[in-house]
């Protein structure tokens, strides 16, 4: 679906991306976790067409991005973190931009929008920003696009339309989709993602799905703190220590996201190690 | 196929309709003003008859002024990443994108600013003549001077779309300084050029800048013998060709070449 070679991207002097390459396959939502500054928005607008690469090539369903051919945009829908809506009603707006995706759905983006709470016939100008960000999620969802990109989509939600977002999001995909969701609300959406990749100094340090990380890394609640040689992370939480060791049993553990993203940043070489080995035997 | 991935007669009428809609209150607020001013004029014509010369004045301002502001409204916002995201990732050609913008600024708002107004001169036409008696002169939209006045219209609005698209901040202030020293630097080539042909027959060359119907005009004092040249057959048909490539340069060369320059730096453009 998405292949990614050898990307390079820069604004000015500041290198963002250096020979970069991915490879995603349809059939998932993709969780793209990184610190602030990482290149998470710069990768996904890239993948969209908005930015260029400076050298190498991005290609959706065989389709250069940076083209922006209509059957590329067809094929693509871009949730921004910031966005502006033009003041005219969901309905309206259904009646309005749903022509140009060939395979809209119109019954469920009135199923989306019942369940975010969203009404089909009050101006978008008069929502408040959650409203506005949940109305164009189900517009996305609603293009049937094989490609969905997502920045942020959690931030701005209530409680109740972050659970509404991952049953719509975990309720359309298909097959043939794939979801990719830039996000630093890794809580929000554990239980949406697989796989997850991390992106830290413009590289791509990890990428790997929910089941290998699992099968490979042990997440533990203890109660007293852990000897350092002994794990590979650990931090204080209320009430004990949550650490990652390696998996030695055939037993798989829950992941908790955030442990596994601070533990892959603070442990790229041994994580790396952890995963070649295991992907070797 | 293939020419349906660059123009699709569906899409392009659809992102017409769009902008049509999403326009709607400055279509609006233009159709008051064009009210607005009938009115005066209406008022006006109660003391003091006005000539069809008044109503193209009106016309031509009403399309000059609304021409501009649709045109920055439509390309002016292509900068701004919180609205530009939405237009650029719609699934249609940027050929498609550009030219629905580009007619409704030029061919669609200028049809729709003419019919609306002759209408209102018509029944203003119609008033006049019930409650004062009097006639006024309808607006009539095919009156060559019109149909000029539109095109010259058309020429600032490319100036202004090319400048809008062109630069990221202060765009319409950079536009007016840039064409101005266009203006400026043409005229001055041109006065060299005057006097390097006629410099022995005249003095004091010059050339003023106006922004009026003409986009700049030469002057001086011409000698006896060159203002005799001018005023016989000869210099006629030179000027009148002159007159002429002016317009082919304007029309068919300049104004296409700013829709050009706009295209291509918004097929380069990146947010």
């Amino acid at each position: 679906m998405i292949k990614i070679a050898n990307l390079s991207f820069r604004y000015g002097n500041n290198i963002v991306f250096s020979n970069l390459n991915l490879s995603l396959a349809p059939g998932g939502v993709c969780g793209l976790l990184g610190k602030n500054g990482a290149g998470k928005t710069t990768l996904l607008k890239l993948m969209a067409g908005l930015l260029f690469p400076m050298n190498g090539d991005i290609r959706v369903a065989g389709r250069k991005a940076s083209e922006r051919s209509v059957g590329f945009l067809q094929d693509l829908f871009f949730l921004p973190e910031v966005f502006d809506l033009p003041p005219v009603t969901p309905l309206q707006y259904e009646k309005l931009y749903s022509p140009f995706y060939p395979g809209y759905q119109r019954e469920s983006f009135r199923e989306y929008l019942r369940g975010f709470d969203v009404s089909i016939d009050t101006k978008l100008s008069k929502i408040s920003f959650g409203q506005k960000k949940k109305f164009l999620i189900a517009f996305g969802l609603a293009t049937g696009c094989r490609l969905v990109l997502m920045d942020e989509p959690t931030n701005g939600l209530d409680i109740s339309s972050k659970s509404g977002f991952r049953k719509a999001v975990a309720s359309c995909l298909s097959d043939d989709q794939v979801f990719i969701i830039a996000t630093h609300q890794v809580r929000d959406l554990e239980s949406l993602i697989d796989p997850v990749i991390i992106l830290d100094q413009g590289s791509i340090i990890f990428n790997h799905s929910m089941e290998a990380v699992s099968n490979r890394l042990k997440i533990s609640y203890l109660s007293e703190a852990p000897e350092p040689q002994e794990t590979l992370f650990f931090e204080k939480r209320l009430g004990g220590y949550i650490s990652v060791t390696e998996n030695h049993d055939d037993m798989s553990s829950s992941i908790d996201l955030e442990t596994l993203f601070n533990c892959v940043v603070g442990n790229r070489r041994q994580i790396t190690k952890i995963f070649q080995k295991e992907a070797g035997t | 196929m293939k020419f349906d991935n660059t123009f699709n007669a569906k899409r392009f009428l659809q992102l017409i309709k769009n902008d049509l809609y999403n326009n709607r209150f400055f279509f609006f607020i233009t159709a008051t003003a064009a009210l607005g001013i009938l009115l005066l004029l209406f008022l006006y014509d109660s003391i003091n008859p006005i000539t069809s010369s008044t109503h193209i004045a009106v016309g031509f301002y009403g399309i000059f002024l609304g021409g501009l502001i649709i045109t920055a409204r439509l390309f002016g916002n292509l900068h701004d990443e919180t609205k530009v995201v939405e237009w650029h990732m719609l699934p249609a050609s940027l050929l498609e994108k550009f030219s629905s913008r580009l007619i409704l600024s030029t061919i669609i708002y200028a049809c729709g600013w003419y019919l609306f107004f002759f209408l209102l001169s018509l029944v203003s036409e119609t008033l006049c003549q019930w409650l004062f008696g009097s006639s006024q002169q309808i607006f009539n939209p095919f009156n060559p001077e019109v149909l000029h006045a539109t095109l010259l219209c058309w020429i600032y609005q490319s100036v202004l779309l090319c400048g809008v698209v062109y630069f990221r901040k202060h765009a319409v202030a950079k536009t007016v300084l840039v064409f101005v020293l266009y203006l400026l630097l043409l005229g001055f080539f041109g006065v060299i050029a005057l006097n390097f042909l006629f410099g022995k027959y005249s003095s004091n060359i010059g050339f003023r800048v106006y922004f009026g119907v003409k986009v700049f005009s030469m002057g001086g004092h011409m000698s006896e013998g060159l203002k005799t040249f001018f005023q016989s057959d000869g210099a006629g048909s030179i000027i009148s060709t002159a007159n002429w490539l002016k317009h082919i340069y304007l029309v068919y060369i300049f104004m296409p070449a700013c829709w050009v320059v706009g295209y291509f730096r918004l097929k380069e453009m990146e947010f």
